[in-house]
C-alpha cells in the first residue's frame, strides 16, 4: 500500500511533464496533408519549423534548392563528359546532407528512437546510416521494378509511393505505441508481482541478490531489460529509507544496460519503418537518369545521397545521445534515474507523435 | 527542472528537423487573359512548361505504343490528373478585383505537349462569372505560395490579353531576383502550407508573378 501511495505522488509530476512534451511535440509537428499539385511525385510531408534551430533549417532548405538544380544538370553533363559522374556523386552527397533524411521524418524518428531506447552513440550512428541506405534501396527497387518490369506510369508510381509512405508512417506509429507502452505506461502501472515477491520481500532478501537476479534475467531477455530497471529503480525511489540504499546506485548508471546487444528485431523495425518511404528527390533523379540512358549513374547518385543523409541523421542522433549524457552527468547519481526515464519517455512519445501526425496527415484525415 | 527544460528544448529541436519546403518542380509559365464578346474577362489560359527532370518522371510509362513518341492522346491521362490535382491548390492562379478574390470554375480544354525533352501543360480556367474590367483594376497572380513549384514567367510574352477591348491594358513587373534573405524566408514555408501568416504572405507576394489589367 505504502508503495502504491508514493507511486501516486509521482504520477502527477510525470503526467504533467508528458503533457507539456506532448503539446510541444504537437505544435512543432503540425504536419499537413501533402497531395501532389500535378498528381505525380509526392511532396514530402512537412512540418512547420519551430524550436530553437529553425534558422539553421531555413538555411539548409535554400542549399537543397541549389543542389537539386545542379544535380539534374550534372546528369545531362555526364553524356558529354564521363568524368562529370564524380561531380554528380559529390552533388548527390551534398544534396543528401542538406536534404537530410529524404522523407523528412527519418531523422526525427531515428533521433527520438535512439533517445527512447537509450542507444549508444555507435548504435545511433549505425541506425542512421542503415535507415538512410534502406531508403535508397527502396527507391532503387521501386523504380527498377516499376520501370523495367511493370512499365508503370508515373501516376501509378506516385500511387504506389503513397502506399509505401502510409505503411512507413503506420510502422513508425506502431513502433511509437510499443515504445510508449514499454517506456511510459508499464513503468507507471502498479507492480504486478506475486505477493511473496513484494517490495518488502525484496528488501528483506537483500538487494545485492535481487540485483544479481535482475541482471541475469536481463541478459536472457534483453528486450525487457528496461522494464526491470524501471520497476526496480522506482521501488527504490519510493523507499528512500530502506535498508538497501545501494540498490538505486547500482542500477542508476544505465551503462551496463546500454552495452547489452540491441534487440535486433527492434532495430530492424525502425530501419524498415523509416526506409520504406522513398524520397521524391531520389525517385525523380533515378527516373531522369534512366531516361538519359544513365541508370547506373542514377543508382550511384541515390547511394551517394543516402550516405549524405545518413551523415546528417547520425549527427542529430549523436546530439540526442550527447544531450542525454550531459544531462545525466549534471544530475549525478541521484537524479540519473529520473533523467534517464524522462529521456526515454520523451523519445518514445516523440516517435509515436511523429508517426501518428504523419499517418493521419498522409491518410487525409487531417481535415486539410 | 532545468534538465527537463533542456530535454524538452532538445526534443522540440529534433521535431523541427523535418524536411522544409523546396521546389521539386520548375515551371516556365505564360498566362493569357481572355475576354468575351461583351468586353468582360471570362477566362485565364495557362501555358506551363516543366523542367526536364520532372518531365522525365512524369512521362514515365506513358508511351503506350512504345514508338518513342508521346502523342497528345498518350499524354491525356496525365493532363487529366494534372488539372484534377491542381484544383486542390487553387490552380496556383489568383485573380482579384478591388481586393475581392474572383472565383474560377473547373478547367476546360486541357492537354499536354512533349517537345525538346519537356512537357508543356495547356489549360483554360474559366471564371465562374465573367467580370467587367474597368478602371478598378484586376490583379492576376500565378505562383505557388508554398514554393513546392517554382514558377517563373516566360521571358517573352509572360502575360497577354486575348480579344480585349482597345482600351484595356496589361501591366507586368517581373519579380525581383530572389536575394538570399528572401529565399531563406521562403524556404521556411512548409510545402503544403495554404494559410500563410500576413508577414509570410508579404514575402511570397514580392515573388508572385503579378499582372494588373485595367480598362479605361
Amino acid at each position: 500500500m505504502d508503495e502504491i501511495v508514493s507511486r501516486r505522488t509521482h504520477l502527477p509530476a510525470l503526467a504533467a511533464t508528458f503533457v507539456v512534451v506532448a503539446l510541444c511535440g504537437l505544435s512543432a509537428t503540425s504536419a499537413v496533408a501533402a497531395p501532389s499539385p500535378f498528381g505525380v511525385g509526392l511532396p514530402e510531408q512537412t512540418m512547420t519549423p519551430g524550436g530553437p534551430l529553425s534558422g539553421v533549417f531555413a538555411w539548409v532548405a535554400t542549399q537543397q534548392t541549389a543542389f537539386y538544380s545542379a544535380l539534374t544538370a550534372a546528369i545531362k553533363e555526364i553524356k558529354a563528359d564521363g568524368t562529370a559522374v564524380w561531380w554528380l556523386m559529390a552533388l548527390s552527397f551534398g544534396y543528401g546532407v542538406f536534404h537530410a533524411a529524404g522523407p523528412g521524418h527519418g531523422k526525427a524518428v531515428i533521433s527520438s528512437y535512439v533517445l527512447a531506447n537509450g542507444e549508444t552513440l555507435k548504435r545511433g550512428i549505425v541506425l542512421s546510416f542503415a535507415s538512410a541506405l534502406a531508403q535508397a534501396v527502396t527507391a532503387i527497387v521501386l523504380i527498377g521494378v516499376a520501370t523495367a518490369i511493370l512499365r508503370m506510369t508515373s501516376i501509378a508510381i506516385t500511387e504506389t509511393t503513397r502506399w509505401f509512405e502510409l505503411g512507413s508512417y503506420l510502422a513508425v506509429m506502431l513502433l511509437g505505441v510499443y515504445l510508449v507502452w514499454q517506456k511510459i505506461l508499464r513503468p507507471l502501472l502498479p507492480v504486478r508481482r506475486p505477493a511473496a515477491l513484494g517490495a518488502q520481500a525484496v528488501a528483506a532478501t537483500g538487494c545485492g541478490h535481487a540485483h544479481h537476479e535482475h541482471s541475469r534475467h536481463d541478459h536472457h531477455h534483453h528486450g525487457h531489460g528496461h522494464d526491470h530497471h524501471h520497476h526496480h529503480a522506482h521501488d527504490h525511489d519510493a523507499h528512500p529509507g530502506e535498508a538497501c540504499s545501494s540498490c538505486g546506485h547500482v542500477h542508476a548508471p544505465p551503462v551496463e544496460m546500454l552495452k547489452e546487444p540491441v534487440s535486433l528485431a527492434r532495430a530492424w523495425s525502425v530501419i524498415l519503418a523509416v526506409g520504406l518511404r522513398p524520397c521524391t528527390g531520389a525517385l525523380v533523379v533515378l527516373v531522369f537518369a534512366i531516361s538519359q540512358g544513365l541508370a547506373l549513374a542514377g543508382v550511384a547518385a541515390t547511394f551517394a545521397m543516402a550516405i549524405g543523409t545518413g551523415l546528417t541523421v547520425s549527427v542529430l542522433a549523436t546530439l540526442a545521445v550527447t544531450a542525454k549524457d550531459v544531462a545525466l552527468k549534471l544530475t549525478g547519481s541521484g537524479g540519473a534515474v529520473t533523467v534517464h526515464r524522462v529521456a526515454e519517455g520523451l523519445g518514445a512519445l516523440l516517435v509515436f507523435l511523429l508517426g501518428a501526425t504523419l499517418f493521419v496527415a498522409a491518410a487525409g484525415w487531417g481535415g486539410a | 527542472m532545468r534538465i527537463r527544460a533542456a530535454i524538452v528544448a532538445l526534443a522540440m529541436g529534433l521535431a523541427a528537423t523535418a524536411a522544409q519546403a523546396h521546389p521539386h518542380v520548375f515551371v516556365e509559365a505564360r498566362a493569357e487573359v481572355v475576354f468575351d464578346g461583351d468586353g468582360r474577362v471570362k477566362a485565364v489560359r495557362h501555358v506551363w512548361r516543366f523542367d526536364e527532370a520532372f518531365t522525365a518522371f512524369a512521362i514515365q510509362g506513358l508511351d503506350a505504343n512504345g514508338d518513342g513518341e508521346l502523342t497528345r492522346e498518350e499524354l491525356q491521362p496525365l493532363a487529366q490528373i494534372n488539372v484534377e490535382s491542381l484544383a486542390e491548390f487553387d490552380f496556383f492562379t489568383f485573380l482579384y478585383q478591388g481586393g475581392a478574390e474572383v472565383a474560377f470554375a473547373e478547367p476546360v480544354e486541357y492537354w499536354l505537349d512533349f517537345y525538346g525533352g519537356r512537357l508543356t501543360l495547356f489549360y483554360t480556367l474559366p471564371l465562374k462569372d465573367a467580370v467587367i474590367a474597368d478602371a478598378s483594376k484586376l490583379t492576376l497572380d500565378v505562383f505557388d505560395p508554398s514554393y513546392f513549384v517554382a514558377f517563373e514567367m516566360a521571358k517573352e510574352q509572360p502575360f497577354a490579353l486575348v480579344d480585349a477591348p482597345q482600351t484595356c491594358k496589361l501591366d507586368f513587373t517581373p519579380p525581383p531576383e530572389l536575394d538570399p534573405q528572401t529565399a531563406t524566408t521562403l524556404a521556411q514555408i512548409p510545402a503544403t502550407e495554404r494559410q500563410l501568416s500576413s508577414d509570410l504572405l508579404e514575402v511570397t507576394e514580392t515573388l508572385s508573378n503579378s499582372a494588373t489589367i485595367g480598362c479605361s
